[in-house]
Order: structure tokens, then sequence, then C-alpha cells
């Protein structure tokens, strides 16, 4: 049943004002999004996230024939049948040996000129496609930091990664262009990644048994592939209490994170313990680059000004800050 | 501000995004139809997730080693394996991350046309041990697994648990099949 209302008072005066809990929210987004924030931090981010991908690319590189070309080991046709049929590649469209060594050329051009910040908004698409076309091209190598490549790319095109530290900066700064730094509101959709991931994984471990019944460091710490990075304490691996404490804390955290990485208490801590984490099991475990990529995740929920080093360099520079703009370096 | 894109469009964007991103992120929450309904543009732009497990609902409880013997057509053999992950160093692990991911995904599927693959691939690249020019005419891929205990039935020494069962043959691969 719907209360029948009465139609609105046609007025010539002012628009009727929203009400108070719309202007609530109204007011929370435009604060969440579009508040002034330093948009050199997504300057360090483009330049942090081009390093990570590079290091990719050149992992990648010895194995282009034998991952993407139809000399390797997924033919082109094979490929379509491991993934679904409107996931987009051009690398079966030429079936030449040097097409994929093209391909892949473009896409570590694309990655070179995101890292110096040369039309950066522009190579961060063309990352998005390159990644995502040589991905749907092998599904069979693909996991869950070629998903974090993909998405982080489309926020850094979002974002005005090559305010600073860049080609553009530089070319700007040449043209005369506008000091008036941007709106980073890009750096949110990073920051609310970050939240769906550790929110989504929380989520998939409680609705398990071993992570619920702390187990599972027990039998991840018994994997070959995945464990046994650099020399740990065996002591710490052999005692149950302590192996389910652990998984126990790495689920807890993974459901407070989302959580205290947007307060603005507990922010720095927060911060501060996810890198801690993640350096953790980078330690332990061999994920290629997945925490690392993580780990610029959670800096995108750092101010620029806390990424100063030395830490003394911070108070100069919040002195310079009240009395100006920020300004691309 | 928000550069040369109205704000009004900005917001339109953003609140279209986060719907998409929490319908495609939690796959938990029973809105199977919308999944539907947004997968596709997801993954023409290449913007799709899905859910992040990261070693979840359950762990992996298997070690699994590979190995092929391929013959040639003078019926001399010779075999390949996949790395044994315990030797291997730090940076030798990390070079190998794609075959690693290679190796568990044709496992974890199980499907035939992948195996095949690999067979095909294997009698393409193999070199006959003595130079001859025999070509292959079978490649058998067999595996072998350890599944770690539970803790509560056997209290497993630190590291990776190696104590795998026999080869069984898993696939065998003819030119031509």
């Amino acid at each position: 049943m719907t209360a029948r209302r009465d139609p609105p008072a046609r007025s010539t005066a002012a628009p009727p004002r929203p009400a108070p809990a719309a202007r609530g929210f109204v007011a929370a987004w435009n604060d969440l999004f579009f508040a002034p924030r330093d948009p050199r931090l997504a300057s360090v981010l483009r330049i942090a996230y081009g390093v990570l991908l590079l290091i990719n690319l050149a992992v990648i590189a010895p194995d282009v024939p034998l991952w993407f070309a139809d000399s390797g080991i997924l033919p082109a046709d094979h490929a379509r049948e491991i993934i679904t049929e409107h996931a987009p590649t051009v690398l079966g469209w030429v079936d030449a040996a040097w097409w994929p060594w093209l391909c892949f050329a473009v896409l570590c051009a694309a990655a070179v000129l995101l890292t110096v910040g040369w039309h950066s908004r522009i190579q961060a698409i063309v990352v998005l496609l390159g990644l995502t076309w040589f991905q749907d091209r092998n599904y069979a190598i693909v996991d869950g930091e070629d998903t974090l490549f993909r998405l982080f790319a489309f926020y850094l095109a979002l974002c005005p990664a090559g305010w600073a530290y860049s080609l553009d900066a530089r070319r700007r700064r040449r043209r005369g262009g506008p000091d008036e730094p941007p709106v980073p509101w890009g750096l949110r959709l990073f920051q609310i990644q970050m939240s769906v991931i550790y929110l989504s994984s929380a989520i998939e471990k409680s609705l398990g048994h071993d992570w619920v019944a702390g187990t599972a460091l027990y039998y991840v710490s018994r994997l070959d592939d995945a464990f046994g990075k650099f020399p740990v304490p065996a002591f710490l691996f052999e005692n149950l209490t302590l192996l389910k404490l652990a998984t126990w804390a790495v689920l807890a955290l993974e459901w407070v994170l989302p959580v205290l990485l947007w307060l603005r208490p507990t922010r720095r801590a927060a911060i501060a313990v996810a890198i801690v984490f993640h350096l953790a099991i980078e330690y332990t475990m061999n994920l290629f680059l997945f925490h690392w990529l993580m780990i610029l995740g959670i800096l995108s929920f750092a101010e620029f000004a806390e990424l100063r080093w030395p830490p003394w360099r911070r108070a100069r520079d919040a002195a310079g800050a009240a009395t100006e703009t920020p300004h691309a370096s | 501000m928000t550069g040369h894109t109205p704000r009004w469009l900005v917001n339109v964007f953003l609140a279209g995004f986060l719907a998409v991103l929490a319908i495609d992120g939690f796959h938990d929450f029973g809105w199977t139809s919308l999944q539907g309904v947004v997968n596709l543009p997801l993954v023409v732009t290449g913007l799709w997730q899905g859910p992040w497990r990261l070693y979840a609902p359950d762990v992996d409880k298997d070690n699994l080693r590979f190995k092929a013997e391929i013959t040639f057509a003078d019926q001399t053999t010779t075999t390949w394996s996949s790395p044994d992950w315990t030797r291997l160093s730090a940076p030798g692990k990390f070079v190998r991350a794609r075959h690693v991911n290679y190796l568990n995904h044709i496992l974890q599927s199980g499907r035939e046309l992948e195996w095949d693959d690999l067979c095909a691939y294997l009698a393409r690249t193999t070199r006959h041990p003595a130079g001859r020019p025999a070509p292959v005419v079978q490649v058998t891929l067999f595996l072998r697994g350890a599944r770690i205990p539970p803790p509560e039935q056997r209290r497993l020494p630190a590291g990776p648990y190696v104590a795998f069962d026999d080869w069984n043959t898993v696939h065998v691969w003819r030119p031509g099949t």
C-alpha cells in the first residue's frame, strides 16, 4: 500500500531544498569525493604502479611466445574456451609469430610512458586495454594481481596522475597552464577498491571451514609452491595454537581494515598495520607482485605529506602548505 | 573543481560505478540477476573482478607434481617434469610465477583439451635425447599428489609437505588425436 501524496505546490520561488537527511548525504558525498586533496599522491601511485607493471612485463617477456603465441602452450581457439566468449583480445587477430611481440611492445611502451607521465591518462587507458587483451588471451596464467593491475590502471586514468613528477607537469608549466590543483576524486576509487577486496575476502573466508576453524595457515604453510620464500622460525608453524591465533588474526584484520582505514582516529595506525601485514606475507609467501600492489593500494589512504621522507621534512611541508596551495613539483 | 568534466557527470559515473563494483565484488548477497546484467560490460571493458577469494573459502590441501613421458618413433623416451618448488630459490619462484598459475589452472580445471595442448607443446619442443629426427608418437602425463593431513590427525613439522603418492597416469596423447 502506498500513501497518496498531494501534488507539490507550484512555486515561483527558489526550488525546494532537499530534506535534511538528503542534504547530509549530499554533503558527505561531496566531502568524500570533491574535498580538496593534494593530487601529488596520485602521481606517486602512478610511478609506483608503473615500476611494478614494468617488473611484471619484464618477467613475462621471455615467455611471450610460450603463453601468447599459437606456437605456445595454448592455441588461441582453445584459449577462448576457458574464458567467456565476450572477453576481448586482439592477440588472436593475426596468426604470425611477430604479432604477440608487437602487442607486447605497445604495452611495454605504454607502461614506460605512464611511469614517466607522458599523456598519463591516455597511457593508463592503453595499459588497461593491453593488460585486458593479454589476460583474455591466456586466462590460465592469470591471478588476483592481474585483476589489480587492470583495475588500478583504470583508477589512474580517472586520477590527475600526471599532475606532478611527470612530463605532463613539465609541459603544463612550459605552456603556462593552470596551477590550480585538480580534485583527485579518482583516488577515492583506489580506497573503495581496497575496502572491497578486504571485505569480499573476509566474507568468502568466513563462509568456509578452514579460516573459521583456525587451520587455514596450517595448510597454507605446508604448500610447496606458495609458501617458504625466506627462512621463518619453525616453532611458529608447528604450534597449532599459534597458527590458529594467526589465522583468526588475518580474518579479523580483513573484517576491520575496511572500517579502520576510513576513520580519522585509526587511519594512520590501520595503514601501518596493513603494510606490515602485507610485508609479512610477502616475506613468507611467493605471490609475485600481489602484496606490493596491495601496499600501493593502501597508500591511497595516506595523504601526500605523510609520505615525505625523511619525516622531519613533513613538518616543514606542513608549514609551507598552510600558506600555499599544492603545486606541481 | 573536477577538471573539464562537469560535476554532475562525475557524480552519475561514480554512483553507477560504485553500484557495479558492489554487485561484482560481492557474490554472496543473492543478486545473481544483477550480476548477469553487469557482467558483459565489465568483461568487455576489462573491469571485472568477481569475489576476492585469496585462499578462501578453504585452502588447497594438495601439493602436486606433473610428469610427462615423451615417446619418439624409435621408442626412445625422455621425461619432462614440473618444477620441484621446494628446490627453487625465491627469485626462481618469482620468475616462474606464471608457471605456477598455469600448472594450478590445468590441474584444477581438469580439462582434457588443456592437457592435450600441454602434450602437443611438449611434443613440438622436446628434442630427441640422441638428436635423431624421430617424431614424437606419444606423450603420457602422470600426476602425483601429497595431501596435507589435518592437524588433528597428524602433527607435521614446519615446511612443505612432500610425502607424495605414487605416479598416476592422467592423460595419454598421440599426434592427430
